[in-house]
């Protein structure tokens, strides 16, 4: 008997634990993921717009910077590009940036959100980004294959060649080297293009062949300066939309949360029902007998109201506190073996869908557990215990 | 001291699928000591389920100290207060010990037990008592099942076939405690299937086709 009830509660306590497990394990992996899918995205400044037009929008960009100049809490800077041969050969992007930037967003035609990753990477979590006019900024790649001079110094030498095809060598110290997936590789000639960084004072434009200019602008009238970037034909893209979009997918994952939160609802419960019902059953001799000697109704209810609470209660602490292990080891598999941060979270609308969830599982069943208790029919049960 | 007891029972009538109890009248106050014999069937549990106030009934007039009994009422009050009930498979709760078996009533019942050591004393089981019953022999159980059942100090004490797992010594110590208890004025209504125990009382009936039988 004592085997028998033990037995019962463990089969309770497992369905309970699976229950809130699975459930639990859901909201926090859905999150975990959507949130370190997007964490990136949502680190970059939503103020920011890019855009540009190829060599030829430079009219076209200054009549929009003449509207810029006119709004407040509005800054911007040109970004030219170039491509110029280093002097062991390879073929490499220049991009120009003025002294002093406030923000790095690097054009691609392969991926806008990379490449801003990629600038994210380079100046390590800052936004701001010094280059003088003799120095460039060079990916880690880049900086390796360069020899150090007498003074051990590194210095990049690049060949720039102008509309004319005249050809230039101009030499730069290394400011600095980063690393990150800036560099990318030429599917098409199977060759790899890395990108440098000059200060735009470094080269004059009669001397290289400009490929692109772009703008980069800082706006708290986002709107607004589309609108003028539209009307000007120039094309833009923005961090803002991109940020939307994840948001409307976020809210689709919520939606869809909120739909498999209902299913499990109604399958857990039913495992619940079906192992309440089973270890009511080998208690229906107990009951009888407490009733038998004098036990009220609510006397009987009250007891397998905390049973019932206790046990849900116990396997549902157990199940957070097994998801949360289970999902640390996840991100140490993540972090170690794929070398990627990943950070375990779970939010406020899942965070309250699992409460709301717990509570009234526990609640329903442990009222349903103690209300079937004091349907026992005492004499049915009383000669069953030999 | 042992409270009053007025019982009285009064056409009382009762069906499953057949009448199992026709038109029984009985009557039972402080003192009294009624066996009820009959044969297996013969509806005897289910007259000791309507005294025990655990089962209901479908006619007739049930008295119990001027409660009219009524059918589908929780009568668990007038139980714990009054009823003391021993039976023939004990009804012990394996996952206690003795002791936790005996103070079960008091979890119940707000009535505070000044009896406990005399009641251990005078059933011998002092030594059983952090025992688990599921180590205990047949006439252990019934003494600590008749130790919870005297816990409350009941009035009436109703035994179900309580010798019925016993041999005959510790039959004999069952019966004794029985004719104790009724001595203290204590009412007592034994049901039992051997005809030499049921001489034991003072009164036997005999429970025949749903019909009581006085005096058998």
């Amino acid at each position: 008997m004592i085997k028998k009830t033990f037995s019962n509660y463990l089969l309770l306590s497992v369905t309970a634990f699976l229950s809130f497990a699975i459930m639990f394990g859901y909201l926090i992996y859905t999150d975990s993921e959507s949130y370190n899918k997007y964490k990136d995205l949502f680190a970059d400044n939503p103020n920011v717009i890019f855009s540009y037009n190829g060599a030829e929008s430079k009219n076209e960009l200054r009549a929009v910077t003449k509207q810029l100049d006119k709004l407040s809490d509005t800054h911007y800077y040109y970004m030219r590009q170039c491509v110029a041969q280093t002097s062991f050969g390879k073929e490499c992007e220049v991009n120009f940036l003025p002294g002093y930037v406030w923000g790095l967003y690097l054009t691609s035609n392969d991926s806008e959100v990379v490449t801003s990753r990629a600038a994210r990477a380079m100046i390590k979590g800052k936004y701001e980004v010094s280059i003088g006019v003799n120095e460039a900024l060079v990916s880690q790649r880049v900086y390796n294959s360069l020899k150090p001079d007498k003074n051990g110094k590194k210095q990049l030498k690049l060949i720039f060649t102008n509309d004319e095809g005249k050809r230039i060598l101009k030499k730069y110290d290394v400011a600095a080297a980063y690393s990150g997936p800036n560099e990318y590789d030429d599917l098409e000639t199977n060759s790899s293009i890395d990108s440098v960084y000059l200060n735009i004072g470094s080269v004059d434009e009669d001397e290289c062949s400009i490929l692109n200019l772009d703008l980069v602008i800082y706006t708290e009238q986002k709107d607004f300066v589309i609108q003028q970037l539209k009307k000007s034909n120039v094309t833009c893209e923005e961090v803002y939309t991109e940020q939307n979009q994840a948001v409307r997918d976020i809210k689709n994952g919520i939606m869809n949360k909120y739909l498999i939160a209902a299913v499990l609802f109604i399958l857990l419960g039913i495992n619940l029902y079906s192992s309440f019902t089973n270890a009511l059953k080998d208690r229906k001799f107990e009951i009888g007998v407490k009733r038998a000697i004098g036990a009220k109704k609510s006397s009987i209810m009250l007891q397998f109201v905390i049973e019932g609470f206790t046990v849900m209660l116990a396997n549902t602490l157990l199940s957070v506190w097994t998801v949360l292990s289970l999902m640390n080891v996840y991100k140490f598999v993540k972090e170690i073996v794929f070398n990627e941060k990943y950070i375990v979270t779970i939010n406020t609308e899942s965070l309250i869908l699992f409460v709301v969830f717990t509570f009234f599982l526990i609640l329903i069943f442990s009222l349903l557990f103690a209300y079937k208790s004091t349907k026992v029919e005492i004499v049915k049960y009383l000669k069953e215990e030999l | 001291m042992v409270k009053d007891i007025n019982i009285e029972l009064s056409g009382i009538k009762k069906s499953y699928d057949k009448p199992v109890l026709k038109d029984i009248c009985l009557s039972v106050t402080n003192y009294s000591y009624v066996t009820i014999v009959g044969k297996s069937g013969s509806g005897k549990s289910t007259l000791m389920n309507i005294l025990g106030l655990i089962e209901g009934f479908d006619g007739g007039v049930y008295r119990f100290n001027n409660t009219v009994i009524k059918k589908g009422k929780d009568y668990s009050k007038l139980r714990y207060e009054n009823i003391g009930f021993i039976f023939q498979s004990y009804n012990l709760i394996p996952t206690l010990t003795c002791r936790e078996n005996i103070m079960l009533p008091l979890v119940y019942s707000s009535k505070q037990s000044g009896s406990f050591d005399e009641i251990i004393e005078s059933l011998d089981i002092a030594d059983l008592l952090d025992k688990k019953v599921t180590v205990l022999s047949g006439g252990e159980k019934q003494r600590v099942a008749i130790a919870r059942a005297l816990l409350l100090n009941p009035s009436l004490i109703i035994a179900d076939e309580p010798t019925g797992n016993l041999d005959p010594t510790n039959t004999r110590t069952v019966l004794n405690l029985l004719e104790k208890e009724n001595k203290k004025g204590r009412a007592v209504i034994m049901i039992t299937h051997d005809d030499t125990i049921a001489r034991e009382a003072g009164k036997v009936y005999r429970l025949e086709n749903g019909v009581l039988h006085e005096n058998y």
